[in-house]
């Protein structure tokens, strides 16, 4: 078995040079953001809570509703591919974990994604995504038990596992992780990962992925005082 | 049209200010918005900002076989994708009905008013030509996004690239990008979309309505020109008409409008292809 080699960024302040982000750009939407992670630009926008169409059942909890475009692909009919409505699916997830859903019974929110930019492969795209839609909700303030980030670590197969890693390397690896954690303990929320790889692999894998999550959390606390001061 | 809700009061204080030749936002009834273009690293890609109308052009393409009728000539498809039925005031149904409007009116203007050079994007007669799709999605909405989304397009147009290919006998090979470099689609002339908001008969006219303006007017009446003044679209939406006269006068006032635009838009794209050369120059040289 090959040794494996971690190796993360230059030095901790370099990563925030690959993030970058602008609050509100949509007027009409109650929450909006667009966010860039390395090579990928995602806008995503958030409108509700308001209320629920009549042919849905009334819930006792909040009516989730994401939409993803996608870049245009070879379909060219108007539904959304299989691995898109996927992505739709693992969001939609993460919001019923994270917002307090009980607090708005017989409502909705409509969640809209764009997918503007993306060089690199999906592990950047996946874990844009997610940072863009916590940044919309933040921005939108509904009410959320914590605020969540998500680090996509590749593996190479000669450089080992990079975090954050730029278009050549993430297009050369094998196999991929995008870890999302939560800001109050740290702790892992959501995965997805892709292709081969062993447990030691995906604990190393972990233990990278944890500081630099530390690190987006700042960026958003940052981002978030510059609004608001 | 959109959702027509709007209150009484802030109908009649709009067709007042209009008798006075004011509008809402300060702008003389025959300006438009500021246009803010950007571009973005793939080719193709385009955000186009008409005021706070934001419209996002994604472009990309594939090899097809040609229509039966037209076996030399390339395809092209666009389609506008409006996503918020709730977000942005539509009326579920009607949103569609009206988007799918708009996406016909552009599509008529891009692809009959012969803009792109069909035939440069044909590889081999009667088996293989490229198929460039542009998908629109309405990012932001207030009002106008005809014009908007017209724009965003002829950008995502000019500024897409396609794979360079090469055909012995009847074999075709595309080069991926390291191997030679894309090329441009070949644009022959750019046909921009004004529209005008008509009110209380055909009386008073407005260029670019806002979201309150467009929810107050009786009809739209647009033109498709390009800076040659060579008509490409007319079109008119609601229950208004117009006198001979009127169009003349529209035609007259869009032309200018189109000119500026154009200008505009050209030296946009300028920028972006000297800033995408000095990119390349600065990785060749590391």
């Amino acid at each position: 078995m090959t040794e494996i080699v971690s190796q993360t960024n230059e030095n901790d302040a370099s990563i925030f040079s690959s993030l970058h982000c602008v609050l509100s750009p949509i007027s009409k939407a109650a929450g909006s953001a667009t966010f860039t992670l390395s090579d990928s630009i995602c806008t995503c926008l958030v409108n509700g809570p308001g209320e629920l169409r009549q042919q849905q059942d009334a819930t006792n909890r909040l009516q989730v509703d994401i939409t993803f475009q996608a870049r245009p692909g070879s379909n060219n009919t108007n539904a959304t591919a299989t691995k898109d409505k996927l992505i739709e699916q693992w969001l939609e997830t993460l919001i019923h974990s994270t917002v307090l859903t009980e607090h708005y019974p017989r409502s909705q929110i409509n969640i809209v994604m764009y997918e503007e930019q993306n060089l690199s492969g999906e592990a950047t795209i996946l874990a844009c995504l997610c940072n863009t839609l916590c940044l919309t909700m933040l921005d939108a303030n509904l009410p959320m038990k914590y605020a969540f980030a998500a680090v996509p670590i590749v593996q190479h197969p000669t450089k080992g596992l990079l975090s954050l890693p730029n278009s050549k390397d993430e297009l050369a690896s094998t196999s991929y992780f995008v870890f999302v954690f939560e800001i109050t303990l740290n702790d892992i929320l959501a995965m997805h990962a892709s292709g081969n790889f062993d447990m030691k692999t995906l604990e190393q894998a972990t233990i990278i992925a944890k500081p630099i999550a530390r690190q987006i959390f700042q960026f958003y606390r940052q981002e978030l005082e510059k609004r608001l001061s | 049209m959109a959702s027509k809700v709007i209150g009484k009061c802030e109908e009649k204080f709009i067709i007042r200010c209009l008798r006075d030749r004011q509008r809402l936002d300060h702008r003389l009834p025959f300006v438009t918005r500021d246009i803010k273009i950007e571009f973005r690293e793939e080719y193709g890609s385009a955000v186009v900002s008409l005021g706070l109308t934001k419209v996002l052009a994604q472009t990309c393409c594939k090899i097809v076989k040609p229509k039966e009728t037209r076996p030399n000539e390339g395809r092209l498809r666009l389609q506008l994708k409006n996503s918020h039925n709730m977000v942005f005031n539509f009326e579920t149904g009607r949103q569609t009905q009206w988007t799918t409007l708009m996406s016909r009116h552009l599509l008529q203007n891009i692809r009959d008013s012969g803009c792109v050079d069909m035939e440069s994007l044909c590889i081999l007669a009667h088996e293989h030509v490229w198929e460039i799709s542009v998908n629109l999605h309405v990012v932001d909405y207030d009002g106008n996004i005809l014009d908007c989304a017209n724009l965003a397009a002829l950008c995502a147009l000019a500024h897409f690239r396609y794979p360079a290919v090469t055909v012995t006998g009847t074999d075709v090979h595309v080069h991926s990008l390291t191997e030679r470099n894309p090329q441009p689609i070949r644009i022959l002339h750019y046909p921009i979309m004004i529209s005008f908001a008509l009110f209380e008969d055909g009386e008073y006219m407005l260029i670019d309505a806002r979201e309150a303006e467009e929810k107050v007017m009786e009809g739209l009446f647009a033109i498709g020109m390009n800076q040659h003044k060579e008509l490409s679209t007319l079109a008119m939406f609601g229950e208004i008409c117009l006198t001979r006269d009127q169009i003349e006068n529209c035609i007259s006032l869009a032309h200018h409008l189109v000119r500026d635009i154009t200008t505009e838009m050209r030296s946009t794209l300028e920028k972006n292809r000297e800033e995408q050369l000095q990119l390349i120059q600065a990785i060749n040289h590391r």
